[in-house]
């Protein structure tokens, strides 16, 4: 009982940090995608706009699920880490390229140091929820052994379901940004915009589909015992469940109900989440340790429980400060197209309000 | 609960992934290291910078005074800056923890885990309570803007705190048993309000008002230098200096509380202080030297009973010496002794110049005339944070060679996969390229003039 | 306060704390002797820098 309220925890913080800070790095997608300087300078406005209060908290989601599993789970942690440093090493330093790369962008003076963060942000934006998906492909296909570094080091994730799950987190990243900043684009009355991200949204919301059915033939050949519990029972119902929220939300985006749309695409990547946790169950790494047996003892399982629940009480009303602000416009930066930012600073130049 | 008994501990010591055989094990120390470095200043500005951004906002709020608008919302976007750099790098560290030290996390990593749990709700409540800070000025009513502002003072402290206890914890494991060389019973609460975690925290609290406030005043007291003497200059240079001229005299106190902890905790640790070979009564301290490996110090002053009084507040106080372990238990101990001296020589330094400081304005009530102080100041902030790495690597690397202070091994903590210079040149790589994007953005933020922080004048003065 | 009684204050509360601190090492004198130190930084930061000496003019050379 207590493992599995452990696990939900991190099965939780996964959620949360692919439904938002996912929206962040697929946004660095769009950016990627945007055109050139003249063409693209309103999309990425935009993107710099909807991201700047809230991207620093979104992180923090990555770094609970490190803390949860390195707490009560540390012999399946320290495996993990060993086995996959290398997709690990290139998520956390694509994390760290990304986060500079956007915080500097948005004081670029010429266009020329625009482009180069612009790319620096971009593809990091895209290595890392792929090598972080890849991680999790290692593990569903049983690939991480227990042990120091026991696993192989490249093969473990860089395989068919590795690749394509890594795949699936691009694009998944890229459908919940594009729904977000279409919400976002309603909010703000830029039609122009709002245009432009429905139909990112429509086409990644496809592709991402499209690409997840792939996946389960991938993971029916890699994966037998895994696509089997995903396919039967809970599993099955999640995936229902999931692609239920993915038709509801293009639909919702079709007709241009963008709020609802956050909630329901939000709910649909959640769902293959919790889908994915119920199908491994007993494993946390397949074939070699279940849930059971990684946990830590009663005493640090409860503590963190206890800490996590208090917490949460504790952030449940700031968080909420900080997003009603937020959607209610309230903190948003003046709009201002990414390519009007080009010219070097004056200091006649009025201070653009809340920068 | 006491320490865990250590007599048989560490032959004893069954590590959950077995014993690896790194053959780069000091460059992954090394690299570590850098991540601390690169990481610590940050933290620096995490938990001592908003009390200053708050106070100048406070002065605002009961003067009117656009000068400290201005200079608190130009700090406030400092503030936020470095936060968001500190989210990284310490993002960088928490999974260096895993990608390094496997069998460190994978053997302890239940027995003080909570500590970062803990620290992860207390920073991510700093991050939301920062973005509400700096984006909302203006926006929300200012007793709302105030209360976030001392949300992300308190919650700097409550966040920093929980990550040192783990600190504490690695110098004195405590909160678990051992049974047949496997940890059991474990008490995470215990693991970490260990007898290391209230000087710790006090003395870094302190070394982060004294490395921030002497850098940022230093930034002011260079505008001076050059002739900028206006009100907004002013009053970026005493607030900050005054938060750190305070709190100089009073880390030398806790410093003393420091050194003699350690001397009752980790004898051996101090001794690599000094270098001191032999148990022995009347304990001297060499200033400067090397430490040779037969136990002499080659070229250092001799102070005699000084290493005696500053463990144990007695001359003739029993100093343990390193040949008290094996010499494949001690540490390293010219890093060690030297980092020391170093902190130690600066962070009196410090205290002599606040003590210039504070003078001047208790006598006379006005700022010292002379050119040579505003050097100095700008001199002490580059020195307070070599005073502070300096700090921090007396302490790690006076541990070594354990990890867990007698317990674990830093040697069998480490990683068996063999990458480790990639990720060494990887990340220094990433470092020195975020060192220089902050850098550069500090710089063009500092471009702008004071003014466009209100929208318009500044008042008189300024 | 008035000024003198807070600059007498201040150096109590700053002896005080190394009264408590130095020579003892009770959890209760650590303590004690912070909570001293403490206020002492606080109420100096506060004396220090107060409205009339931060936002003077430059009393030039």
């Amino acid at each position: 009982m207590l493992p599995d309220l452990a696990i939900a925890l991190v099965v939780a913080g996964m959620a949360a940090y692919a439904v938002l800070a996912g929206a962040d790095f697929g946004a660095g997608f769009w950016d990627l995608t945007a055109g050139g300087a003249e063409r693209g300078g309103p999309v990425r406005g935009m993107i710099q706009r909807s991201m700047a209060p809230v991207w620093e908290a979104n992180h923090v989601w990555l770094i609970f699920v490190l803390v949860v599993l390195w707490t009560c789970f540390p012999v399946a942690f320290g495996s993990l880490m060993s086995t996959l440093y290398v997709p690990m090493f290139i998520a956390v330093s694509g994390i760290i390229f990304r986060g500079t790369a956007f915080a500097l962008r948005g004081e670029a003076a010429t266009i020329a140091e625009a482009r180069l963060l612009g790319a620096m942000f971009a593809l990091s934006s895209v290595l890392v929820p792929f090598c972080l998906g890849a991680s999790v492909g290692a593990v569903a296909a049983g690939n991480v052994p227990v042990g120091n570094a026991s696993g192989d080091p490249i093969s473990s994730w860089l395989n068919p379901l590795g690749i394509t799950v890594g795949v699936i987190f691009v694009l998944t990243g890229a459908y919940l940004s594009a729904v977000y900043m279409a919400a976002d684009a309603q909010r703000g009355d830029l039609a122009d915009l709002r245009r432009a991200f429905r139909a990112r949204a429509l086409g990644a919301g496809i592709a991402a589909g499209a690409v997840a059915a792939a996946g389960l033939l991938v993971l029916h050949s890699e994966a037998r015992a895994l696509y089997d519990d995903l396919t039967t029972g809970t599993g099955l119902a999640c995936i229902a469940v999931s692609a239920a929220a993915g038709i509801a939300t293009l639909a919702l985006v079709w007709r241009e109900r963008y709020e609802a749309a956050r909630y329901s695409a939000a709910a649909a990547v959640a769902a293959v989440i919790v889908g994915w946790a119920l199908a491994q169950a007993p494993y946390l790494l397949p074939g070699e340790l279940t849930i059971d047996e990684a946990a830590a003892p009663d005493a640090t399982l409860v503590a963190t429980l206890v800490s996590v629940v208090v917490g949460t009480l504790v952030l449940i009303p700031s968080l909420y400060w900080l997003y009603s602000l937020t959607l209610q416009g309230r903190l948003d930066k003046a709009y201002e197209p990414l390519d009007q930012r080009f010219r070097p600073l004056r200091a006649a130049d009025p201070e653009d309000r809340g920068s | 609960m006491s320490p865990v008994d250590v007599s048989l501990a560490a032959q004893s010591l069954q590590t959950a992934l077995g014993e690896p055989s790194q053959s780069d094990l000091l460059l992954t120390r090394q690299t570590q290291a850098m991540s601390f470095i690169f990481h610590i200043p940050l933290v620096c500005f995490g938990i001592a910078f908003p009390a200053m951004v708050v106070f100048a906002e406070g002065l605002w709020l009961r003067t009117g005074d656009p000068v400290y608008k201005a200079l608190a919302k130009r700090w406030s976007k400092v503030m936020l800056l470095l936060f968001a750099v500190g989210v990284v790098t310490g993002t960088i560290l928490s999974f260096e923890l895993g990608l390094l030290w496997p069998n460190f996390m994978a053997t302890f990593g239940d027995v003080f885990g909570l500590g970062f749990t803990l620290e992860g709700f207390s920073f991510f409540l700093e991050a939301i309570f920062i973005a509400i800070y700096v984006y909302g000025w203006d926006r929300i009513s200012s007793r709302a803007h105030l209360l976030a502002g001392i949300a992300v003072v308190i919650t700097g402290i409550t966040g920093s705190t929980m990550v040192i206890a783990v600190n504490g914890w690695m110098n004195e494991p405590t909160g678990f048993e051992l049974v047949n060389g496997e940890v059991t019973d474990i008490a995470p609460w215990s693991a970490l309000f260990n007898d290391q975690l209230a000087f710790e925290v006090t003395h870094m609290y302190l070394a982060g008002y004294l490395v921030v406030g002497f850098i940022v005043a230093g930034v002011y007291a260079r505008a001076w230098l050059r002739g900028d003497r206006g009100r907004y200059v002013r009053a970026g240079l005493v607030i900050p200096l005054a938060f750190a001229a305070l709190t100089a005299p009073v880390q030398l106190i806790v410093g003393d509380w420091a050194a003699r902890t350690v001397a009752k905790d980790q004898p051996v640790k101090l001794a690599a202080f000094e270098g001191l070979q032999k148990t022995e009564r009347q304990a001297p301290f060499h200033i400067g030297g090397i430490y040779e490996k037969d136990g002499d110090i080659e070229y250092g002053i001799e102070i005699p009973d000084l290493l005696s009084i500053l463990a144990d507040h007695d001359p003739n106080g029993e100093v343990v010496g390193l040949d008290s372990v094996p010499a494949e238990d001690r540490p390293p101990v010219n890093t060690t002794r030297l980092s020391f001296q170093a902190m130690v020589f600066i962070g009196t330094g410090l205290a002599a110049l606040a003590a210039v400081f504070l003078l001047t304005w208790w006598r006379k009530r006005r700022l010292p005339r002379t050119k040579w102080f505003y050097r100095a100041v700008v001199a002490c902030g580059p020195l307070a944070l070599v005073a502070l790495i300096c700090g921090w690597i007396t302490t790690e690397v006076g541990r070594q060679p354990w990890v867990v202070y007698e317990l674990m091994r830093t040697e069998d903590a480490v990683t068996d996969a063999n990458g480790i210079p990639f990720v060494a040149a990887g990340l220094l790589i990433v470092y020195l390229s975020l060192t220089a994007a902050v850098v550069w953005l500090l710089r063009r933020l500092a471009e702008r003039p004071p003014e466009s922080e209100v929208g318009g004048d500044l008042g008189a003065g300024a | 306060m008035s000024n003198l009684r807070s600059k007498v204050t201040l150096v109590v509360l700053f002896v005080l704390g190394c009264a408590l601190m130095l020579p003892f090492e009770f959890w209760a004198t650590r303590l004690a002797g912070m909570a001293c130190l403490f206020g002492f930084i606080v109420l100096g930061v506060f004396l220090v820098a107060d409205p009339g000496f931060v936002g003077a003019e430059d009393e030039g050379d």
